[in-house]
């Protein structure tokens, strides 16, 4: 939920490439930041704050899909566009497949480029946004009673007031009451908008309510 | 009875006991021993006789001398000295040398030596024939040659144009004749003739010494004066040779060797032979009545080899089936089996050489085809090395490109400014360049390795050898993730070889040694290129890996063409290795090293100034 305007990482162990695509996205009005190896990216950054990584496949040390897989245990991992000097079909296809937002040659065209890298900032601020509306979910979530969390989950696997009341050995009128309290909780109306709320947080999976 | 008489006589005289057992052969002649004719007649007739089985000869010799000492009274003398001498010993037969000795004993036969028989010589036919009416006579005519001498005479001297004729006036009346004869056939023929004849030899030395050039001189004797009877005929020409500007010629073998070129010779000592024959029938026979005359067949034709020099004649121009003598025994005549020997073992010798020579041809074109099918293979080896790097060696190349592509993108932005932003453009300008020539260094080095080109033989430094290979596998060793590392003495001596071969080896070892290390985790992937001094002026390189290492049982297949260990490789890549180190005089082999992983290790030779071609 920053306003900061986002950084294009740029992470290429190749000198001349790294000052070449630095001064095009300079130019074209691209917040940059330079690494020259993976290594030195992950001591510097930690994804706080919005963006995205132009990353070159091939390195010495950590390579790209290595800087991916680490990248992708981050909070915000940073959406990754892969430059490669020569691509292999089957390093794309895992590149791709572990979430890369793109693939692309070191001569592609410059539209290509950043048709890539706006793609990219696109999704890493509709991803911050989502994980900030998750995040806020489940801090409303966390204000919930264990009590209240049970009849939740309840709830959530569509039982009657009726039905929880038993299983609770509660009176019905108690389950309604928690039942209140938690759309109040969630500052929602419904119980339909609490559980689009738990989906939404990735709280519920397979029908069951999580924690 | 012999044998009683033998008993007796052997006791008192020896040449009582001689009489009762030879033949005694009664030998006249004209002017007395001693000249070379009479020397070399008797010899041949002596030899003869002594040849002759079933018959011993004993010969006394007499001279008529009548010549010289023809005195009243001398003849009766000398019969009567003949008559005392000989009386009691029974002659055999009696040789005559010469017309006068004939006569004379013609002349006494019938009173000494009625029954014996007489063989002449010294005559010629025409005499012989005037003897028809004698009996119990026999003989070898002789025919002296001067025409045939003249011949051969005019054959090796072709610009002769005057012949002299050197004689005495004394002996055989018919030699004379037939001397005039000749000189008048050869005067109708165009020649000068130049009578000397009945001179001294002091009066023919000066006449011979005053003879122009291209004169043949034809000597048969000179008339010997008083004070120089000392003298043979045979002494006369030697002087006369001496003082001589033209070539002399004759017509008696006796006379070769004195300064005669030669002739027709009558050869004396033959017809000493045929004489004795002739004695030995008549003596068989006890008369010489049924031996019948024969002609001599002893006259050759004779040169002297030596005289031939001195006159510069053409010894190819002799007449056919001459006889040329002291011509000096060329090597094959003097050292027949030496040469022979010679001449086979220079035959082996030179087929042995042509043999070696073939051989060392062949060598060479199949050495140059070797040259040629090694390089063919480096070659291939190499294009191989590139295919294995292409992926490499496009992203190397993608890299610059994309800078450029990157750069020019920029630049179009800077100058759409307002103003546009010319410092920036320039730093641009300058980095594209700098881009573009990297990407160019990429391919003249990819080029300089698939090239094909001869193999050149230059002092290297490893070190840059080394990390020029290195340069090639950078981006693959990225790929990979492997780690490279160069430990290579920068005070190492240059080695001798071709630059593009070794790098070749380097490639293949590093790039097997890569691939060895696949399944190695890749913080373990380390490949080490080291170089060091090796024993016998060689310099040791060495491609470590950290991978599995070989299999025990393939190290010593490693370098066989077609052996592999991997599923898409060809198996070339080492043994192009090898046959390149070996080429360059080097070798090469692999070795796991204790602390786990691969290391092949190959020397070449320190660069020596004297190695270079």
């Amino acid at each position: 939920m920053t306003a900061a305007k986002p950084i294009v990482h740029v992470v290429d162990d190749d000198p001349s490439f790294l000052v070449a695509v630095t001064r095009l996205l300079r130019a074209s009005g691209y917040l940059v930041r330079t690494f020259s190896s993976a290594e030195e990216f992950l001591k510097e950054s930690t994804g706080v704050s919005p963006g995205c990584v132009l990353l070159d496949l091939q390195m010495p040390g950590l390579n790209g899909l290595e800087l991916q897989e680490a990248i992708a245990k981050w909070e915000h991992p940073l959406p990754i566009v892969f430059l490669t000097g020569y691509g292999e079909v089957p390093t794309a296809v895992q590149a791709i497949r572990h979430g890369a937002e793109d693939f692309l040659a070191k001569r592609c065209s410059k539209e290509e480029l950043f048709n890539a890298i706006d793609r990219a900032l696109d999704r890493d601020a509709r991803e911050r946004t989502q994980r900030a509306r998750r995040h806020e979910i489940r801090r409303l979530f966390n204000t919930l009673t264990p009590r209240e969390r049970e009849v939740l989950g309840h709830v959530v696997r569509g039982e009657l007031n009726k039905q929880i009341a038993a299983d609770l050995t509660l009176n019905e009128r108690t389950v309604k009451l928690h039942r209140t309290a938690i759309t109040t909780k969630l500052r929602v109306k419904s119980v339909a908008e609490v559980m689009q709320l738990l989906h939404e947080a990735g709280l519920i999976k397979d029908g069951q309510l999580l924690r | 009875m012999i044998a009683g008489l033998l008993g007796i006589h052997v006791a008192v005289v020896a040449p009582s006991a001689l009489a009762a057992n030879t033949d005694l052969v009664l030998i006249l002649d004209q002017e007395g021993g001693g000249r070379p004719a009479h020397y070399a007649f008797l010899s041949g007739l002596r030899q003869a006789l002594a040849r002759n089985p079933g018959g011993k000869y004993e010969l006394s010799t007499e001279h008529l001398d009548t010549d010289l000492y023809d005195k009243p009274g001398y003849r009766k003398t000398f019969t009567t000295q003949l008559n005392t001498k000989y009386r009691g010993r029974k002659l055999a037969a009696i040789i005559a040398l010469d017309p006068n000795s004939l006569d004379y004993m013609l002349e006494v036969r019938p009173a000494l030596w009625p029954q014996v028989p007489i063989i002449f010589t010294g005559l010629d036919e025409e005499a012989a024939r005037r003897l028809a009416g004698q009996t119990n006579l026999t003989g070898v005519t002789i025919d002296i040659d001067p025409g045939s001498t003249l011949e051969a005479a005019i054959r090796l001297c072709p610009d002769a144009r005057r012949i002299a004729l050197v004689s005495s006036d004394q002996g055989s009346l018919f030699v004379y004749k037939e001397l005039q004869a000749q000189a008048e056939r050869f005067a109708s023929t165009g020649f000068e003739c130049i009578p000397l004849r009945g001179l001294t030899l002091a009066e023919t030395k000066h006449r011979v010494a005053m003879l122009p050039v291209q004169t043949i001189v034809l000597y048969h004797s000179v008339r010997m004066e008083e004070g120089y009877q000392v003298l043979t005929q045979r002494d006369a020409l030697a002087e006369l040779s001496s003082v001589s500007r033209s070539p002399i010629f004759s017509c008696e073998d006796i006379f070769i060797g004195f300064g005669t070129v030669g002739g027709a010779c009558v050869v004396y000592s033959g017809l000493g032979a045929e004489v004795a024959q002739r004695a030995v029938l008549a003596i068989r026979a006890g008369s010489a009545q049924s031996v019948p005359v024969i002609k001599s067949a002893q006259h050759r034709l004779i040169f002297d080899w030596r005289e031939m020099q001195r006159w510069g004649l053409d010894d190819s121009r002799v007449p056919p089936a001459s006889e040329v003598r002291f011509r000096p025994p060329t090597l094959w005549e003097e050292h027949r089996d030496a040469v022979l020997i010679a001449l086979v073992a220079l035959v082996l010798q030179t087929g042995l050489v042509i043999a070696l020579l073939v051989q060392r041809f062949r060598a060479l074109q199949t050495r140059r085809a070797l040259r040629e099918h090694r390089e063919q293979l480096a070659h291939a080896g190499r294009i191989s090395a590139v295919g294995q790097l292409a992926s490499a060696l496009t992203h190397e190349l993608n890299q610059p490109l994309g800078a450029i592509r990157r750069n020019v993108e920029a630049a179009e932005l800077f100058l759409q400014r307002d103003p546009p932003d010319y410092a920036e453009v320039r730093a641009i300008m300058a980095d594209i360049f700098k881009d573009n020539l990297r990407a160019g260094e990429v391919i003249d080095r990819m080029r300089g390795l698939i090239k094909r080109r001869s193999p050149e033989s230059n002092p290297l430094a490893m070190d840059e050898i080394a990390k020029e290979a290195l340069r090639f596998v950078r981006a693959a060793a990225v790929v990979h993730k492997v780690g490279c590392e160069l430990e290579i003495p920068s005070d190492l001596p240059m080695v001798q070889g071709d630059r593009v071969h070794v790098q070749q080896v380097l490639l293949n070892l590093m790039l097997n040694a890569m691939d060895a290390m696949k399944d190695t985790p890749p913080h373990d992937r380390r490949l080490l290129v080291s170089a060091r001094l090796a024993e016998r002026g060689a310099v040791e390189v060495a491609v470590s890996d950290s991978g599995p290492g070989i299999p025990g049982d393939k190290l010593p297949r490693l370098f066989e063409p077609f052996f592999t260990t991997k599923p898409s490789g060809l198996g070339l890549g080492l043994a192009t290795s090898r046959t390149i180190v070996e080429a360059l005089g080097g070798r090469i082999w692999a070795e796991n090293r204790s602390c786990g992983g691969a290391c092949f290790r190959f020397t070449l030779p320190i660069f020596r100034r004297s190695a270079t071609r």
